[in-house]
């Protein structure tokens, strides 16, 4: 009997709510045992030292005790159950290194396009997108009690898919967004941080911290965080379950979301974590080796996914199709590209403005923005377009006046050979392309994502200069030679720029100019190309 | 004894504003659900303008695809009830469909970054226009069946709940997708 997604889900939040109580449980059996350990310690000291008390220190609680006991543990699980909220958000991301994406680049819009619409499946809870510029292929989901809600995805992972797969993948993390499940996910990152810390008090028994705790409250202390381990881990598999659940809720589509899981099963999905706690914020365990093939129970008992293999079951079981016949389907489809146009139309000749009584144009979009005159209900009209509007009810207009009227980037020339810079998409992101000495100015963020898009096959000149460049390092004879004058200055702010060893190659002595204040590159002819290769082949 | 049934009817009126209320909400996110559609719908409608004069100055030919492009739109802007709306969002959905296809024929406009961006924006509320339409019937079978469930179903006869329909688009014909025709 195949599962519907609507008993999962509902399954799964029952036992959530069982888990509080769980955990309340837990706290009050630590204090408990922490109670009775103290006693039976003063117990054993003053046996010991040969004293006897006049009133028998019992080692069991009373009634009372355990009552207010209770009550504590009560209270400390509703704290530690809120607790690590605070501020977790911006330090989790710049840990991760997620960053906002960048309206420009096509293939973040596309990833923003594709979280407001699953946005919408939801009901309509507002989401930012965040991008990793990593290779690996993951995505997570943050929220807090603020109400901010975070879906980031890597790069490796947006470009991999096409629209149906990131729909699936966005629309598990929204699933975990729905359920509040990113909250106690903060949480469970300071639960072992807690435990961690009073582990560490007692096993140094300094001086400085003037408290020497006894061993039966270290055993205790040990005994919860095992447990506050498992059950962090419990709680964790099962909300992937339901996440997953959700997600065909929102897409109506199993397969949506089993293809990507069974791809990021086969891939690079990040093997490195800062720290332990942060792995059931994403979808696929970063930690992980090998793709689960068995639903082994000590081996589960401690990870914070279920094994892929099990999801990918229980969705193609909705999808009422089996294994052997999934598998080759993926294979053969391919990736979908954003659509890529090769020129941003900025210099396109296509606008008309009325500046009084008379017409005035046609203007690019840069000249546009030279006139003194235009203001936000100057009438705009656009060639083709049988509408005349203010100048506010054009995006691209309106964007001006938001970057207040700034010419400096439409008006940007090459550093080497003077003409103008053209906006030229290469790889999805925008960048500016010099049409005579084909040198290229990159952003230094535009650059690590180019890099980690590999979308490019090389032609062989390329590949020859970098066999060349691999040899001259070798023999470390000569280094590679830039083709542009020595003295280059920054197009945007006239200084003049850095000319240094690109640091990610540095064994090959590749040189390019940086300008700091702005934080561009001047990348000549081939050097973009080369860089790129390069970069891939290293990895 | 008194007291006892006092307490009883206490909490009887207690049960009788919780369900009541609990029907309300459900029945408020059917409305908001609804105007959600309508939103993605309006945001159709206003993009539909720019793609028709783009397509335009560069096939300048298909004079015929672009005119049922905008009068399925006026009529889609026009219609009042909700199954009017259904059968005009119908056919203007058709109708774009067709544009598109038409378009795979001008390299030069497949290469325009102002068409891209517009395909790209219809494609994305197209695929908002379907979420919001599921997000609503999932609302409607909520409210619906807890409508017709026991305790409710008392409260919801007593003050005249009546069932929320489903956005469903029947086409008269039986055809689904209109067929793409040189």
């Amino acid at each position: 009997m195949p599962f519907s997604f609507i008993d999962i889900e509902a399954k799964q939040s029952r036992k959530i709510i069982l888990f509080f109580f769980t955990l309340v449980f837990f706290y009050f059996i630590g204090f408990i045992l922490i109670y009775s350990a103290f006693g039976l310690a003063i117990f054993i000291e003053s046996w010991r030292s040969g004293h006897l008390w006049h009133e028998t220190q019992s080692v069991l609680p009373s009634l009372q005790i355990i009552l207010a006991l209770l009550i504590t543990s009560f209270l400390a699980a509703f704290i530690h159950w809120i607790f690590s909220i605070r501020n977790m958000i911006n330090r989790i991301l710049s840990v991760i290194r997620a960053k906002p994406i960048d309206p420009e680049d096509r293939y973040h819009l596309l990833f923003k396009n594709i979280i407001n619409e699953v946005s919408v499946a939801t009901g309509g809870i507002k989401i930012e997108p965040y991008v990793v510029a990593s290779r690996y292929l993951n995505a997570f989901a943050l929220s807090d009690c603020h109400g901010r809600y975070i879906i980031g995805i890597s790069e490796g992972l947006l470009i991999k898919m096409n629209r149906r797969q990131l729909e699936g993948v966005v629309a598990h993390e929204a699933g975990h967004l729905v359920w509040g499940d990113c909250l106690p996910a903060t949480v469970s990152c300071s639960m072992a941080a807690v435990y961690a810390g009073l582990l560490r008090m007692g096993a140094s028994g300094e001086e400085r911290y003037n408290v020497s705790l006894p061993l039966p409250v270290l055993i205790a202390v040990f005994f919860m965080r095992f447990l506050t381990l498992l059950l962090n881990t419990w709680i964790s598999r099962e909300r992937e379950i339901r996440a997953d659940a959700t997600s065909v809720r929102l897409t109506r589509d199993p397969l949506s979301l089993a293809e990507p899981l069974y791809l990021i099963s086969r891939d690079w999905r990040g093997d490195f974590l800062p720290s332990d706690e942060l792995a059931p914020i994403f979808i696929v365990n970063p930690i992980e080796r090998q793709m689960e093939k068995s639903y082994g129970l000590l081996a589960d008992l401690f990870t914070t996914h279920p094994p892929i293999r099990k999801r990918i079951d229980i969705l193609l079981d909705m999808g009422h199709i089996d294994f052997k016949t999934f598998e080759p389907t993926v294979r053969e489809k391919t990736k979908i590209q954003a659509e890529i146009p090769i020129s941003i139309p900025e210099k396109e000749k296509v606008w008309y403005a009325l500046n009084g009584k008379a017409w005035e144009g046609p203007f690019s979009l840069g000249e546009l923005a030279m006139s003194r005159w235009l203001d936000p209900f100057t009438w705009i009209t656009k060639e083709y377009d049988m509408q005349v509007k203010p100048a506010f009810e054009y995006i691209e207009i309106n964007s001006l006046f938001k970057n207040g009227l700034s010419s400096d980037l439409f008006f940007l020339n090459c550093p080497s050979c003077k003409q103008d810079l053209e906006r030229v998409y290469y790889e999805g992101v925008p960048i500016w392309k010099c049409k005579s000495c084909r040198g290229r100015l990159v952003r230094t963020d535009q650059l690590s994502r180019i890099i980690v898009r590999e979308e490019m096959t090389f032609p062989l000149n390329i590949k020859e200069e970098v066999k060349q460049m691999k040899l001259l390092s070798l023999k470390q004879k000569g280094r590679y030679v830039k083709e542009s004058p020595s003295i280059v200055e920054c197009p945007s702010c006239g200084n003049i720029m850095n000319r240094t060893f690109y640091k990610a190659l540095l064994p090959y002595h590749m040189e390019v100019d940086i300008c700091q204040f702005c934080s561009l590159f001047w990348l000549d002819q081939k050097e973009l190309e080369i860089i790129q290769y390069l970069t891939q082949r290293i990895i | 004894m008194g007291g006892l049934f006092l307490i009883i009817l206490a909490l009887l009126a207690l049960l009788l504003v919780i369900l009541y209320n609990s029907l309300i909400r459900l029945k408020v996110r059917v409305k908001t659900a609804w105007s959600q559609i309508d939103v993605q719908l309006k945001r159709r409608h206003d993009l539909i303008p720019n793609l028709v004069e783009t397509v335009r100055g560069y096939a300048t030919h298909e004079r015929e695809a672009l005119e049922n492009v905008t009068r399925a739109r006026s009529q889609a802007v026009n219609a009042t009830d909700i199954k009017e709306k259904a059968q005009a969002e119908n056919l203007l959905t058709g109708t774009l469909r067709s544009l598109f296809a038409l378009s795979e024929n001008y390299p030069a406009l497949k290469a325009n970054q102002n068409f891209l961006n517009l395909q790209e924006e219809l494609t994305t509320t197209e695929n908002k226009i379907a979420f919001a339409r599921q997000y609503y019937n999932d609302e409607v079978m909520r409210f619906n069946t807890a409508i017709q469930t026991v305790p409710q179903s008392f409260i919801a006869q007593i003050f005249n709940f009546e069932e929320a329909y489903f956005f469903e688009i029947k086409d008269p014909h039986g055809k689904d997708v209109p067929i793409v025709k040189f």
